[in-house]
C-alpha cells in the first residue's frame, strides 16, 4: 500500500484512485458517504464506527442511521457532529 | 424514485431486530449480499427495511448473531394485492378503468384546425364529415395522406396542408393563399348597362358604349344607362352598320332608401333579482348529468354554462365534458318603452341599416330617422340618402340582336 501511495504521488495520480483508501464525502450536516468500508464496528444512536481497509472512521452526531449500503459503500445520515479517523 | 417504485413493486418489510450483537448481524447481512436500508437505532434494537426476497434469508443470520426479529409492517404491491384479495369488485373497477382508458385512446375525440382564416372551422368540419371523418371514429381508419390531398383539391385557396393524429386528436394545419389563385378573364361579350335601382344621376364615367342619360336625370330601375350598341351612320345620317360593344362605365346616382320597423307599445322586461345559483354538469357521449342547487322559491332563471372537454395530457382528449353552471334569477313583467329606450332602439335600427348599406360599398349622405306613435304600437321610420354605383351589365342576346336588325330594316 505504501509503495502504491508513493508511486501515485510520484506519477501525480490523485490519491483516491489508490485501491483500499476510504473516501469520505460529507454533505453539509446531513450525510456522510464512505467508500471502501469493510464492516461496522459499532452502531449506536450518537456514534457509528466503521472499519475501512486502512483505518477506522468514526461518525458522531445525533439520530444517526444507515440510509443504505451498496457493496463497499455506505451512506450515514442524521445530524452529523464530527467525522474522525483513527488507526 | 425509480428504486422506490421498483422496491414497492417487489414488496418490502419493515422489521425490528434486537439482541446481543447488532453490528455482527449487519456485517453478516452484508457478507450474504442482503439489501437493507434506512437502519435506525430504536431503544436496544434496530429498525430497518429489507426486501421481501431477502427477508426469507434472514433466519440463519439471526441465529448466528443471536438476534431476534419482529415484523413491524409489510409494504408493497404483493402485500397490497394479498390484503385486497377479497375485494374483487375494486380490482375489477381498477382494471376496467384502465381498459376503458385504453379503449378511449383508440378513437378520435377532438379535431383541431390551425391556420384557417378564409375557410371557417364549420366549413372544414363539414368537409371532413363528407369524407367520413368525425368525432368518435377509430384512429386507424383515418388516412392522413388522403385527407391532405382531398383538402388541397377541394379548397383551391389552401396551398399547404398537414394532417396528423396525435393522441386522440386530429391536428390539421393549413396555409391559405394570400393572393388570387387565378387572374380573372377579361369580359368582352357585348352588353348594355342598366340601372339596378332608381335614383338621380350624379356622376358618369363612360369608357365604352353610348350614354343614354345625363348627369341630373332621374332614372328608374331597369332603365338603360349606357348602350352597347353603336350605330355607324353615313353622311346622310342613315345607319349603315351596327357595332356591338361591351359597355363599360361607372354610373353614380343619388338613391333614397326608406325603412321602418314597428314595435309594440309594451314589452317584456327581465330584471335580475341578484340571486345566483351554481351547479355542475358532466356529459359523456349521449349521457348528461347535471347537479344544481334546488330552487324552493320557484324563480325564473337564466343559465350560463361553461363547458370544457377533459384531457389527460396535451393530446389525450376524452369524450367527457365538464362544466360549471351559473344561474341568475330574474323577474319578468311588461311595461311601456321609456323615451330613452325608444331612442336607443331607433338608433340601433338606424345603425343596422347604415351598416347593411356600407357593406355594399354605398356612401351615406343623409340619414333621417323619426319615431311615430300609433297608439298600441310605435314605429321607427327613416330615410337614407346615399350615393352609389347603380350600373349593372345586361348581356345582349342573339334574339335581341336579330330584333334590332329587323326594326332597322
Amino acid at each position: 500500500m505504501r509503495v502504491l501511495s508513493q508511486a501515485a504521488s510520484f506519477l501525480g495520480i490523485p490519491q483516491d484512485v489508490i485501491p483500499g483508501e476510504p473516501v469520505i464525502t460529507v454533505t453539509g450536516r446531513r450525510n456522510v458517504y464512505i467508500e471502501n468500508y469493510n464492516r461496522i464496528i459499532s452502531f449506536v444512536d450518537n456514534e457509528i464506527k466503521i472499519q475501512a481497509k486502512t483505518c477506522r472512521v468514526i461518525v458522531r452526531g445525533k439520530r444517526l442511521g444507515i440510509e443504505y449500503y451498496t457493496g463497499d459503500d455506505i451512506l450515514i445520515t442524521g445530524v452529523i457532529g464530527a467525522v474522525l479517523t483513527e488507526g | 424514485m425509480r428504486g422506490g417504485i421498483f422496491r414497492w413493486s417487489q414488496g418490502y418489510i419493515h422489521v425490528r431486530v434486537a439482541g446481543y450483537s447488532g453490528e455482527r448481524f449487519f456485517n453478516l447481512c452484508k457478507s450474504a449480499g442482503l439489501a437493507y436500508w434506512r437502519v435506525r437505532r430504536q431503544g436496544d434494537g434496530y429498525c430497518f427495511y429489507i426486501s421481501r426476497k431477502d427477508f426469507f434469508r434472514l433466519r440463519p443470520i439471526l441465529r448466528k448473531s443471536h438476534m431476534s426479529m419482529r415484523i413491524l409492517s409489510r409494504e408493497g404491491l404483493p402485500f397490497a394485492l394479498r390484503r385486497n384479495r377479497k375485494r374483487k369488485a375494486l380490482a375489477g373497477a381498477v382494471l376496467s378503468f384502465f381498459v376503458l382508458l385504453y379503449a378511449m385512446s383508440l378513437f378520435i375525440w377532438d379535431v383541431s384546425f390551425d391556420g384557417n382564416y378564409y375557410y371557417t372551422r364549420e366549413v372544414l368540419l363539414d368537409y371532413l364529415e363528407e369524407q367520413g371523418i368525425r368525432y368518435g371514429m377509430m384512429k386507424h381508419k383515418i388516412s392522413c395522406d388522403d385527407l391532405e390531398e382531398g383538402i388541397r383539391s377541394r379548397f383551391p385557396e389552401i396551398t399547404w396542408v398537414s394532417a396528423r393524429v396525435s393522441g386522440t386528436r386530429l391536428l390539421v394545419k393549413l396555409k391559405e393563399n394570400q393572393v388570387l389563385s387565378s387572374i380573372p378573364e377579361a369580359d368582352s361579350q357585348p352588353c348594355h348597362i342598366t340601372a339596378s335601382t332608381s335614383g338621380t344621376i350624379t356622376r358618369m364615367i363612360i369608357r365604352q358604349g353610348k350614354a343614354k342619360v345625363r348627369v341630373g336625370d332621374p332614372v328608374e330601375a331597369g332603365q338603360q344607362l349606357v348602350a352597347g350598341q353603336l350605330s355607324v351612320t353615313n353622311d346622310a345620317g342613315e345607319v349603315i352598320r351596327t357595332a356591338w360593344v361591351h359597355a363599360d362605365a361607372d354610373i353614380y346616382a343619388r338613391t333614397v332608401y326608406g325603412y321602418d320597423m314597428e314595435f309594440p307599445r309594451y314589452h317584456r322586461v327581465d330584471v335580475k333579482t341578484g340571486k345566483n345559483r351554481y351547479g355542475f354538469v358532466l356529459a359523456a357521449g349521449p349521457w348528461r348529468f347535471t347537479l344544481l342547487a334546488p330552487d324552493f322559491e320557484r324563480n325564473s332563471w337564466n343559465y350560463r354554462t361553461n363547458i370544457t372537454q377533459l384531457h389527460l395530457f396535451e393530446d389525450f382528449y376524452l369524450p367527457v365534458y365538464m362544466g360549471r353552471i351559473r344561474g341568475e334569477a330574474y323577474v319578468s313583467y311588461e311595461r311601456p318603452y321609456t323615451d330613452q329606450e325608444k331612442e336607443q332602439l331607433s338608433e340601433k335600427v338606424r345603425q343596422d341599416q347604415i351598416e347593411n348599406l356600407m357593406e355594399k360599398g354605398v356612401q351615406i349622405i343623409e340619414n333621417n330617422v323619426k319615431i311615430q306613435e300609433y297608439g298600441v304600437s310605435w314605429k321607427v321610420e327613416g330615410t337614407i340618402v346615399a350615393e352609389e354605383q347603380i350600373g349593372v351589365k345586361r348581356y345582349i342576346t342573339e334574339y335581341e340582336e336579330t330584333r334590332e336588325t329587323d326594326e332597322r330594316n
